[in-house]
């Protein structure tokens, strides 16, 4: 059951981290030729636009399921953290349930969404592209989001309200401009 | 009703730590089922289509720029290239360590990211050439929030985006604010110096200045390629971006030589980390401000403002003391986006120029950065030098008065901001 759970784990990461780099490398190098062309050739690929923005897109959502692994989305802990262990630990339990709860209503619909587009067979204005395509980077990433959340959630339930710590945007910062020098 | 229960609900959740993006967003679900008969299957759709703006594409561009220069030696050169120029003054080094912050701030789009690049080399410096500890740390910790007001900005994007105002326009009204302020930092740093009967180092030669601006050289050209782009109007600021990456990655891996490729996965990361949390905020945020407009609430506050007579002085004021107190709780974007809905109808009925207002949002959420309790820089200003918290926060105190004036010259002259944007745009 262990090993099982490993294995869900390699590869919800990989996916979350692929896209995340994927989508954003992609779609810089789309909008960076696509000024080259216009500027140096005087000719512009209409539909680069639009996908730039799809792959920025999937690359955000990926990514976002990714931070809520690292525990990185920006949280006011200020008040929760006057408490006594116990207390904190208490709502950090809340404040994971209300996040589960969000990110699996936004996939259901997302997927409901998705089924309707395909109804619709809406298409995109450049791309030309099916609207469902993009779209279904909503009830995947955040099923994937809320997966994770679940799993911060089985790790906080098993760890002791004393050794419980907290996501420090300022380390992370500091690390990695120091950790190339 | 509507209005107590949203803004209750919102502060309820953040403040019992559920993340700022969910908080945002399941106010309004829990909201609109209570009181709307909205659709749900809706909600993804706003989301998507909240974040599918070519000009939000800007924020992940100049977070990977940033992210590709300030790991290389481009802080290290910058740095070396600002001691040259004031090195000499009473104060040099902190003084250069303001300018270093300044010229920075216009390659990196972030405050805390400012400070830990040029702090991490210069406080060692400063504390070796005699100064005293207080002198090294507020210098670098205040100067650092320059990031977010001097192009190009991730708070200006955000802004704009959210006030549908040009991005352009914000970043060149950015300009003069973050040069004025930067130069009353130094200014004061050097009258503080001279008190003190601190003296300046050797004065470099010309020789000298010329070297260590030619090691600068390529990283000083990125800002002529933003600044100079979107001014010269030959970039959009999402072009600027795309192109400000590529170049980044190029002097760093070919003529810097100081990233290597096995590195750049870990950074394009950490970069897509960084920027999908703010999208994740900025999609969540749209869907609050998006239920607020339906609701029509902006319009009875802004009703409620007329109806009392208020002034646009007097409103500005009131601006200034709610930013400067969300501030400190929440960091820059997600005060933009909670309270640009409410503040731009009010500004503009009240005949205040949005790209003003924008200004002062920025320059407010910079002392946020560097005031307790959740300021950023203090934080990482706190972590480079292993002093304590309280310390950073007692040696920022006369820096964060010259941010204060800073703030009420901006907020009450507007010709500061808005002379450079209405040269370029007419």
């Amino acid at each position: 059951m262990k090993k099982f759970f490993e294995i869900i784990d390699l590869i919800v990461g990989t996916i979350n981290q692929t896209m995340a780099v994927l989508g954003l490398s992609l779609g810089v190098i789309l909008a960076f030729i696509n000024v080259v062309l216009r500027y140096v050739f005087d000719m512009s690929l209409t539909w680069a636009g639009e996908l730039t923005n799809y792959l920025f897109i999937w690359s955000a959502l990926f990514g976002a399921a990714y931070g809520f692994r690292q525990g990185a989305h920006i949280s006011v802990t200020l008040l929760i953290t006057q408490f006594s262990p116990a207390i904190t630990k208490f709502f950090l339990v809340f404040a994971n349930l209300i996040s589960i709860a969000y990110l699996g209503l936004l996939s259901y619909f997302g997927y409901e969404l998705v089924v309707m587009l395909v109804d619709f067979g809406e298409m995109s204005v450049d791309l030309n592209i099916p609207m469902w395509i993009p779209h279904l980077v909503l009830p995947i990433a955040f099923a994937l989001a809320a997966y994770r959340v679940a799993e911060k959630l089985v790790e906080l339930l098993k760890t002791d309200a004393k050794d419980i710590e907290l996501f420090n945007e300022h380390e992370v910062i500091i690390n990695e401009i120091k950790g190339e020098k | 009703m509507v209005i107590g229960t949203l803004f209750i609900l919102l502060f309820v959740l953040m403040f019992f730590g559920v993340p700022v993006a969910v908080s945002l967003g399941a106010t309004t679900i829990i909201t609109s089922f209570l009181f709307t008969d909205m659709d749900l299957m809706g909600i993804p759709s706003k989301i998507f289509d909240g974040l599918n703006k070519y000009t939000l594409m800007a924020i992940p561009m100049f977070i990977l720029a940033g992210a590709l220069l300030s790991r290389g030696s481009s802080a290290t050169r910058i740095i070396n290239f600002a001691k040259t120029l004031v090195g000499h003054l009473p104060g040099g080094l902190p003084i250069a360590a303001i300018l270093a912050s300044i010229i920075f701030a216009a390659v990196s789009g972030s405050s805390p990211a400012t400070v830990a690049a040029i702090g991490s080399v210069m406080y060692g410096a400063i504390k070796q050439a005699g100064y005293n500890e207080q002198f090294a740390i507020g210098t670098i910790a205040t100067s650092g929030t320059l990031g977010i007001l001097i192009p190009p900005s991730i708070v200006f994007i955000v802004f704009g985006v959210t006030a549908d105002e040009s991005i352009g326009k914000l970043f060149m009204a950015g300009v003069v604010p973050g040069l004025m302020i930067g130069a009353m930092m130094m200014i004061a740093t050097y009258f503080l110096a001279v008190r003190s009967g601190y003296k300046g180092g050797k004065r470099a030669s010309f020789k000298e200045q010329f070297i260590a601006f030619k090691e600068a050289f390529w990283a000083l050209m990125i800002i002529v390629i933003v600044i100079g782009g979107i001014y010269g109007g030959i970039f959009t600021p999402t072009e600027a971006g795309a192109f400000s990456v590529m170049y980044a990655f190029f002097i760093s891996v070919y003529v810097y030589k100081d990233t290597k490729y096995k590195d750049l996965y870990k950074i394009i990361l950490d970069s897509a980390q960084t920027s999908s949390m703010i999208f994740f905020i900025i999609a969540n945020a749209m869907l609050f401000a998006h239920f607020l407009t339906d609701e029509q609430i902006p319009q009875h506050i802004t009703q409620m403002i007329l109806e009392a007579n208020m002034g646009p002085l007097m409103f500005l004021l009131i601006v200034n003391i709610l930013l400067l107190f969300m501030g400190q709780f929440m960091e820059p974007s997600s005060v933009v986006m909670i309270t640009v809905p409410l503040l731009l109808p009010i500004g503009v009925a009240l005949g205040i120029d949005p790209i003003h207002l924008g200004v002062i949002m920025v320059v407010n959420m910079e002392i946020g950065m560097i005031t307790p309790p959740v300021g950023l820089n203090l934080f990482v200003a706190s972590g480079i030098t292993g002093l304590s918290l309280k310390e950073v926060i007692v040696a920022s105190l006369p820096m964060t008065g010259i941010l204060l004036i800073g703030l009420i010259l901006v907020t009450y002259i507007p010709v500061i901001s808005l002379w450079l944007p209405n040269l370029m745009f007419g």
